[in-house]
């Protein structure tokens, strides 16, 4: 490909026909000017398992604490109210997971990574990604057991946890971006489980809750679902150095 | 390999950080000097590409670097004037972080790691937490970080602020044996840094280039407008208020030997004297209050 363009561009300076070893020749500066411009490519797991290193501890140590927690609950009161409220109390885990989100969220380690060859929205979705996916696994922990301890079916109760995990996502997303502080930020994910909790233990909404026909809780879910999907990409939209730094300031450290 | 600026212009509401420089940059070491204020830092965060600038563009190679995007961010280097990090990381594993970003895996990382830490100095405190470091430290593991991928376009901003003398100048032995064959640029005060090391100097003033040389040119530009005089302690006030001052040598009898930068000659008994860099900052920065300068 490259010795057909070349030949014909050489030939239109109409000088005598150029040889073999100059269409080679040219070729290798070519070529050694094009070696930067290809950039490797990083499989989303390099970049995943790099950014697990950055995730706080604190946020593994909180998690598994809210998961003995739960199991110890599901064993000692075992009753439907129970699961519904495990099912709603995963907001618990987004206030976990603010932190880890947030402490990406910093104008001056922003302009560190954002000029290596992963880019910083790839990173936060990393970030993002990794806490949504410890949450969603301890989320089915606890529903597993619970709803052996009670009658609620499986089923449901997966779907009850997935349109609170979905909510709760979107919260903490939106909230991230109106709020500056890890403070606000936990404190709106806290309202909500307090409002999951009254809702769950005011006996006949819970009891609505369950009457509620599977397809319209599966719309529920759909519908989270793409809510989050918006509010991600707002997020990320507003993910550039120039944007952070207006919001956040330039603190070092 | 060629970084070509056109027309670029940074607005900050109605202030122009960088006013519409034209300028390109080859191979080699070139430096940006300029006072605070004046738009090093923008103009270097727009080269490396996470700054958008409001008009204008930067291109590599006649690629705009925007449409390169990771291709160009794989062969950059930046160490940013302020730098945040995970300050729980050890130093060695803030390098393999940053290995891991910048798509270096394997024991070519772990290579690399090695070889940086000590082209630093930081090897002893290799498994120290950053949040423990000093500034100059964290300053010295900035440098390493930028060298990793072994860029073609370093771009490096006041990367000796904080280091002590034996580090600068280890520092610049460092940027000295670095191949020519990329584009270092750097921002800096410190005059003598780029007496060394530079092969280009760029002077920046409130956003654009004003003057454009290797330091032997820029040098010329100071020729007959460095003055050396004696004169009465008593009037040394009255003179810093009028002319840019550089030096002040102590003499005898209440006399100082002083050195000033002015267009004309500013004393009768005044003689003219050999420029060198810190007059060509002067020429350019040295502030004269209007009023004085009228009387
Ligand atoms: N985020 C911002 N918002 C508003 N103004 C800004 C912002 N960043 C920089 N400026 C302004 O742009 C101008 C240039 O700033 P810049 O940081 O580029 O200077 P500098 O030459 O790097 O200075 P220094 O030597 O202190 O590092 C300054 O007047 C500064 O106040
Ligand atoms: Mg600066």
């Amino acid at each position: 490909m490259i010795d057909k363009q070349l030949k014909e561009t050489l030939l239109l300076y109409q000088v005598e026909k150029p040889g073999s070893e100059q269409i080679e020749k040219a070729k290798q500066i070519v070529l050694k000017n094009e070696r930067p411009i290809k950039a490797p490519y990083i499989s989303a797991k390099r970049v995943v398992s790099s950014q697990i290193q950055t995730v706080s501890n604190w946020f593994w140590l909180f998690s598994l604490m809210f998961v003995f927690a739960v199991v110890y609950l599901s064993f000692k009161i075992n009753n439907q109210l129970t699961t519904l409220f495990l099912c709603g109390a995963t907001p618990l885990l987004s206030i976990a997971s603010v932190p880890v989100v947030l402490s990406n969220i910093d104008a001056s380690r922003m302009e560190l990574e954002g000029t290596c060859l992963i880019k910083p929205q790839t990173v936060f979705s990393a970030k993002m990604l990794i806490c949504g996916c410890f949450d969603l696994i301890v989320i089915i922990i606890t529903l597993l057991f619970s709803s052996q301890l009670s009658e609620i079916n499986i089923v449901r109760s997966a779907v009850l946890g997935l349109i609170s995990f979905t909510a709760s996502s979107f919260l903490c997303l939106g909230a991230s971006l109106i709020f500056k502080t890890q403070v606000a930020i936990s404190l709106v994910s806290a309202l909500y489980a307090v409002v999951v909790a009254c809702f769950v233990s005011m006996n006949f909404l819970s009891e609505k809750l369950l009457e509620i026909k599977m397809p319209f809780l599966v719309l529920a879910v759909v519908i989270n679902s793409a809510m989050v999907y918006a509010m991600y990409s707002v997020a990320i939209k507003n993910y550039s150095f120039e944007k952070v730094a207006k919001r956040f300031g330039n603190k070092i450290f | 390999m060629e970084i070509k600026y056109s027309e670029i212009t940074k607005k900050y509401g109605d202030k122009k950080a960088v006013d519409g420089v034209n300028l390109t940059l080859n191979n080699g070491v070139c430096a940006l000097l300029g006072a605070n204020g004046s738009g090093k830092t923008t103009l270097m965060r727009i080269t490396a590409g996470i700054l958008d600038a409001t008009e204008g563009s930067v291109s590599l190679d006649g690629r705009n670097i925007k449409a390169l995007d990771s291709s160009y961010r794989n062969i950059l280097g930046y160490l940013p004037q302020n730098f945040g990090c995970y300050k729980d990381f050890k130093a060695k594993d803030f390098l393999m972080y940053m290995c891991a970003l910048k798509g270096i895996d394997g024991d070519f990382a772990k290579k690399r790691c090695k070889e940086m830490l000590e082209e630093v100095g930081l090897t002893e405190v290799q498994n120290k937490k950053i949040g423990s470091f000093s500034g100059g430290m964290k300053q010295r593991l900035g440098i390493a970080q930028s060298l990793l991928n072994e860029p073609s376009v370093l771009i490096l901003d006041e990367p000796t602020a904080g280091l002590d003398p034996k580090e600068r100048i280890r520092f610049r032995n460092m940027l000295c044996a670095l191949s020519k064959e990329r584009i270092i640029i750097y921002a800096t005060h410190i005059v003598s840094d780029i007496t060394f090391l530079a092969d280009r100097v760029l002077i920046m003033k409130d956003g654009k280039i004003v003057a454009d040389g290797s330091p032997e040119e820029l040098i010329e530009i100071a020729v007959g407008k460095v003055w050396s005089v004696n004169v009465e302690r008593s009037e040394l006030s009255r003179i810093q208020a009028r002319y840019s001052v550089g030096t002040i040598k102590d003499g005898d009898n209440g006399f100082v030997n002083v050195r000033i930068v002015s267009e004309g000659k500013p004393f009768e008994e005044a003689v003219n004297v050999k420029p060198e860099l810190d007059d060509v900052y002067l020429y350019f920065f040295g502030e004269v209050s209007e009023d004085a300068e009228a009387d």
